[in-house]
């Protein structure tokens, strides 16, 4: 067995977060409250680093005073904490929204849009290819949802549901794989690291 | 049939448990099932290949504690292939978590084997925002993060001279539990190679990137890591887990199989059916 | 002005960002890059928020004495240890033993057990009812056997026929998908350039 506090401490508080799949218990709730300070904190540490290197040290060593505007907006968002300032904290949103929407827009065309286009423009000499350009077309007839669909596009969408299903199949396959994957970490981690059981 | 009936019916806490034994005992008694590497893996490795001694790529590491059983041993494997090839190592992240598990990776692997901070690697922290911090860090690094994880201005490490943007770099690496195309959307404008290490999950949603280029390469969860582990002759953790894995695909498989046809007997026999509509029990 | 004001802001922001990509003019490159520099600053404030809410909510459970109130000691101690050790830096003992020993196996934990939901909630629920259900299911099996090492050995075509599933039907579902999102993406960024969109404002004030 492992000699080591830090692992020790890791390994009781695993234990106390699996004892959830027994029974719910107050362990499990201490650890959960635990975890979410612990996360919080992380965060507050994380956000003062990226404010101190970004806006304190350009302000105060470089001179760059229009980084107050960025800040104000910042200390704005706490706004919301307080009933008739809540108003304040809108700026600072509709400032992230808005850049942040126009940053996903305009890379989304060109990349998402155009080049996945082109991509399924390809030759329909073998079976795969015909699956993936008629299969694309019809799950992308699936999501036609603002007119009745008539015969021949309610066929086409059909088939691009049965696609659908097996893509989501995929996908379920693999979240299964990286459940168990995790899993199975957390299982090297205690009976390797602290159990010294697997070699 | 009684039996099959009661298969379909068992407590899952026994299920809880009886998942936690075939998980453990493949890792406590190896079975040694062969490990095959596939094609994608073999796409990062030759990726990875064509660098040369000197140049740099950037290191996303967006990843949490939660997800290190999937992606550290990509994150492993890539960053020692990366070291044998001479190739100079800038680190980024775009999730809090991920700054530590930077910090630990590099200072594992490069500072370990003696390479110089600041010269052959470099860490410039965590940077909040998001997608928005991702497009202002590839269209000029410097600006973006003025100073590294450990305080240090940018501009004075030796690493980061001459970057200007994402041009200057070879490769955009990246290790993600959350990313469907932001960097495609933000790096592949300025034609950065990208490559790219995903949980399990988003496996499947990549593929389509993969086949159109945008993607130069893409390692897949565990499994992933376990190939490339194989692919570079260093067995570790990963390679160590896929016994495991598969036994608990079996376990799955199996038990659905007996759920259904538990379902399916007792529709057959009149009865009401265990499952396949809500259950509040999990 | 308190709700107009805000949404001339998301426009005249997101306008900005998108004219600077599509013309190559001088200014407005400069300027949309300092705004996204911006909006990095904007969001690390934004870290501090859960924490001032959760301070809020469980400092008056300790202060009340309500419920199990020694739990939210510990959330708001863990969380102020953790805030001053990152704060004095990254590099000190007691952060590294906070998020190696404490942040990492607590987050692995919790995540790793959804596998057990999965386990369960697939046994009671998963059942092949119809057609789609019947290609969900067998799509997710080929691809589980097809990725771990026992399917090879069970039967060698299984990898070969997950990887078939991902490279077509997948592909063609997935490329579906993600065009269909991108012309969401698309119109959800005209409609809050555009002033219509104005979920971000909240409630009425």
């Amino acid at each position: 067995m492992s000699t080591d506090v830090g692992v020790w401490v890791s390994a009781l508080l695993t234990i106390a977060a699996y004892s959830f799949l027994w029974k719910e218990n107050r362990f499990f709730r201490a650890v959960e409250h635990l975890f979410v300070g612990l996360g919080a904190g992380y965060g507050i540490a994380m956000g003062y680093s990226n404010i101190v290197s970004k806006a304190w040290n350009p302000i105060t060593k470089e001179g760059k005073l229009y980084l107050l505007i960025p800040v104000i907006m910042g200390v704005m968002l706490f706004g919301r904490f307080v009933k008739s300032l809540r108003w304040t904290s809108r700026f600072p949103l509709a400032f992230i929204v808005g850049t942040g929407a126009a940053i996903a827009l305009r890379g989304a065309v060109e990349q998402q849009f155009v080049k996945q286009i082109q991509a399924t423009m390809m030759p329909l000499t073998s079976v795969g290819n015909l699956i993936i350009v008629v299969g694309t077309l019809c799950v992308m007839s699936y999501f036609f949802f603002t007119f009745p669909k008539n015969k021949a596009l309610s066929s086409v969408s059909t088939v691009g549901r049965w696609i659908l299903m097996v893509t989501f199949g995929a996908a379920f396959g693999n979240g299964v794989m990286g459940r168990i994957s995790l899993s199975i970490g957390v299982l090297q981690t205690l009976f390797g690291e602290w159990i010294h059981l697997i070699k | 049939m009684k039996a099959l009936l009661w298969l379909g019916n068992v407590d899952r806490r026994i299920l809880y448990l009886l998942m936690g034994f075939v998980l453990l005992v493949p890792l406590v008694k190896p079975m040694g099932l062969p490990i095959s590497v596939s094609e994608y893996t073999e796409n990062v490795y030759n990726e990875i290949e064509k660098l040369s001694p000197g140049d740099r790529v950037f290191l996303d590491f967006n990843y949490t504690p939660g997800s290190i059983a999937e992606l550290q041993a990509q994150a492993d494997s890539i960053t020692k292939h990366l070291l044998r090839k001479g190739v100079k190592v800038i680190a980024i992240c775009f999730s809090p978590e991920g700054a530590m598990i930077a910090d630990d990776t590099l200072n594992r692997i490069y500072g370990g084997a003696g390479k110089v901070y600041g010269e052959d690697y470099c860490h410039l922290g965590y940077l909040a925002g998001g997608e928005t911090a991702q497009g202002a860090f590839i269209r000029d690094p410097l600006k973006a993060c003025p100073q590294d994880f450990y305080g240090t201005p940018s501009s004075s490490l030796p690493i980061c001279k001459g970057l200007s943007n994402g041009k200057d770099v070879q490769a955009l690496i990246y290790f993600t539990t959350g990313y469907t195309a932001e960097w495609i959307r933000q790096a592949g404008p300025l034609g950065v190679p990208i490559i790219a290490g995903v949980i399990t999950v988003l496996g499947p949603a990549q593929e389509a990137f993969v086949q159109s280029g945008q993607l130069k390469g893409l390692l897949v969860g565990m499994r992933g890591g376990a190939e490339y582990e194989i692919i570079m002759d260093e067995p570790g953790s990963a390679a160590a887990a896929m016994d495991a894995q598969s036994l608990g695909h079996l376990l799955f498989i199996l038990f659905i199989i007996f759920g259904n046809a538990s379902y399916f007997i007792q529709k057959k026999y009149g009865k009401k059916p265990v499952g396949g509509g809500r259950s509040h029990e999990y | 002005m308190r709700r107009e004001l805000p949404v001339l802001i998301a426009g005249l922001s997101g306008a900005l960002m998108v004219a600077e990509y599509f013309f190559n003019v001088g200014i407005l490159k400069t300027w949309g890059l300092e705004m996204q520099n911006w909006g990095v600053i904007i969001a690390a404030f934004a870290l501090g928020l859960a924490a001032v809410s959760l301070i809020r909510i469980h400092s008056r459970k300790m202060i009340e004495r309500r419920g199990e109130w020694y739990n939210s000691v510990l959330l708001v101690g863990g969380m102020l240890v953790t805030a001053v050790s990152g704060i004095i830096g990254p590099d000190t003992a007691m952060f590294r033993f906070i998020f190696e020993d404490m942040i990492t196996p607590l987050g692995s934990a919790f995540y790793s057990m959804v596998a057990y939901y999965l386990l369960s909630a697939a046994y009671r629920t998963f059942r092949a009812r119809s057609f789609e259900a019947t290609a969900l299911l067998l799509s997710g099996i080929i691809v589980m056997l097809g990725s771990a090492p026992i399917g090879e050995v069970i039967w060698s075509k299984f990898p070969v026929l997950a990887d078939w599933i991902m490279q077509f039907p997948n592909l063609a579902g997935s490329r579906g998908v993600l065009v269909g999102a991108a012309v969401g993406t698309v119109g959800i960024g005209v409609r809050i350039i555009l002033g219509i969109d104005r979920s971000y404002l909240g409630g009425s004030e």
